[in-house]
């Protein structure tokens, strides 16, 4: 749980520096405080059982929301998080989490810890046979080149779900585009 | 119990206000200012010379580590950072300390004794005796003047000016680094402005801010800060003897 890499676990910078900011609610709100703790351990909880069983992308999607508000709550004004479509995928089933682990993975590629001003619009669409996962990173004064190698995160959904990955970058941009399908 | 001043430095502003609330139980740390940012607090240190800073490693521009280096010795540093994976980069930037989030009251009680320690041994080195010999400028006049003979000390932008038995005079430093420099059993700084020696006050009444003003043996009505004042109570009560 504590490995070093975030395409395996939750980093650990995240939940020690979550941790702390929970502490310091505690004492200014104590009910915003223990909803980021349930959120927090459902997450690890989640993350426990990482590669284990079997999801579905609302599921992923709805770990996605805790992660970020978790995010959020560290960050305040360094992050804009804009959601759209995350009820959607209740029908899709992934064999592991795969969608977390990217999230996690843009978060920590594109290091938006080190930037003033990140905005992250994540998208959620339904196509003909799936799902359009999209992330859209803008960061100010200027984006981490570099395109983001998914191939660990996605190696689990070969033979169980069909997918296409987009990468496009921009100087203060990034976005990708992930379309899962049924087989 | 001597007073150590510190400024945090963390670019979550939660992450601060959590050292701020564990470090207000210690009543011998005086948070004098917070930074969000590496070049935020390499201005600050400059220019309020803290005792020592608390210092968070991975934020936005230059790291906690950087400015660690380009502080040298200068500052006290102790790392505040949410993971233990920099503490060796830490120690050989010589950190006094290394905490780790969310930090543990009893450690960060550690590292605040360690800390009292260093400062003591270092005021113990560097305290100039009372009979130590100073040249002076009046007007056109230098004079060679014991320490002792200084009865207040003013801040004035970069400089300070002094005040002794042949005037005013001026020195070219600031008053942290002056203050630094003395004895404080002889020396107290009664606000952000004064440091005024202490055999030097003739009476003292309350100020309407709730601090005190000093009368001192020059004629001069100095005002001392409530929290100083507090502060002057306490060293000054009998059940310090």
């Amino acid at each position: 749980m504590f490995n070093k890499q975030p395409d395996s676990a939750l980093n650990p910078h995240f939940i020690f520096n979550s941790m702390n900011a929970i502490r310091y609610t505690i004492f200014q709100d104590q009910d915003k405080a223990s909803e980021l703790l349930s959120e927090l351990a459902h997450l690890l909880r989640y993350k426990l059982s990482d590669g284990k069983i079997a999801t579905s992308v609302q599921n992923e999607l709805s770990h996605i929301t805790q992660y970020l508000s978790l995010e959020q709550l560290r960050l305040e004004e360094r992050i804009t998080v804009k959601l759209d479509g995350m009820h959607l995928g209740e029908y899709l089933k992934l064999p592991s989490s795969v969608l977390l682990p990217i999230v996690e993975k843009l978060l920590h590629e594109k290091d938006v810890y080190s930037v003033f001003e990140n905005t992250l619009n994540l998208t959620c669409s339904t196509t003909n046979s799936g799902i359009l996962f999209s992330l859209c990173l803008e960061q100010a004064p200027k984006l981490k080149q570099g395109d983001i190698d998914f191939s660990n995160e996605l190696s689990s959904l070969d033979g169980a779900v069909k997918y296409t990955l987009k990468q496009e970058l921009t100087i203060n941009s990034y976005k990708m585009e992930l379309e899962l399908n049924k087989l | 119990m001597t007073s150590m001043k510190v400024i945090i430095v963390d670019d979550e502003r939660l992450a601060r206000n959590e050292l701020k609330r564990l470090l207000s139980k210690h009543s011998n740390i005086e948070i004098i200012d917070e930074a969000k940012n590496a070049d935020e607090a390499a201005i600050k240190i400059k220019e309020q010379q803290p005792d020592a800073i608390f210092l968070d490693i991975h934020m936005p521009g230059s790291t906690g580590l950087e400015l660690a280096e380009s502080l040298g010795d200068d500052v006290n540093i102790i790392f505040c950072t949410a993971y233990d994976q920099f503490a060796v980069d830490a120690f050989s930037l010589n950190a006094m300390d290394y905490l780790v989030k969310p930090v543990n009251p009893e450690r960060l009680s550690d590292a605040i004794a360690k800390l009292e320690i260093r400062l003591e041994q270092s005021k113990k080195q560097t305290s100039l005796p009372d009979d130590h010999k100073l040249m002076v400028k009046y007007g056109e006049t230098m004079r060679i003047i014991p320490l002792s003979d200084i009865i207040r000390f003013e801040s004035i932008g970069n400089h300070a000016a002094i005040y002794t038995p042949h005037g005013k005079a001026f020195l070219h430093s600031s008053l942290n680094k002056i203050e630094a420099k003395l004895d404080a059993n002889h020396y107290f700084r009664a606000s952000r402005s004064d440091i005024i020696r202490l055999d030097a006050i003739e009476s003292m009444e309350q100020a309407i801010s709730y601090g005190l003003e000093a009368k001192l043996s020059n004629g001069q009505t100095i005002e001392i800060s409530r929290r100083q004042a507090t502060k002057l109570k306490q060293l000054l009560e009998f059940t310090q003897l």
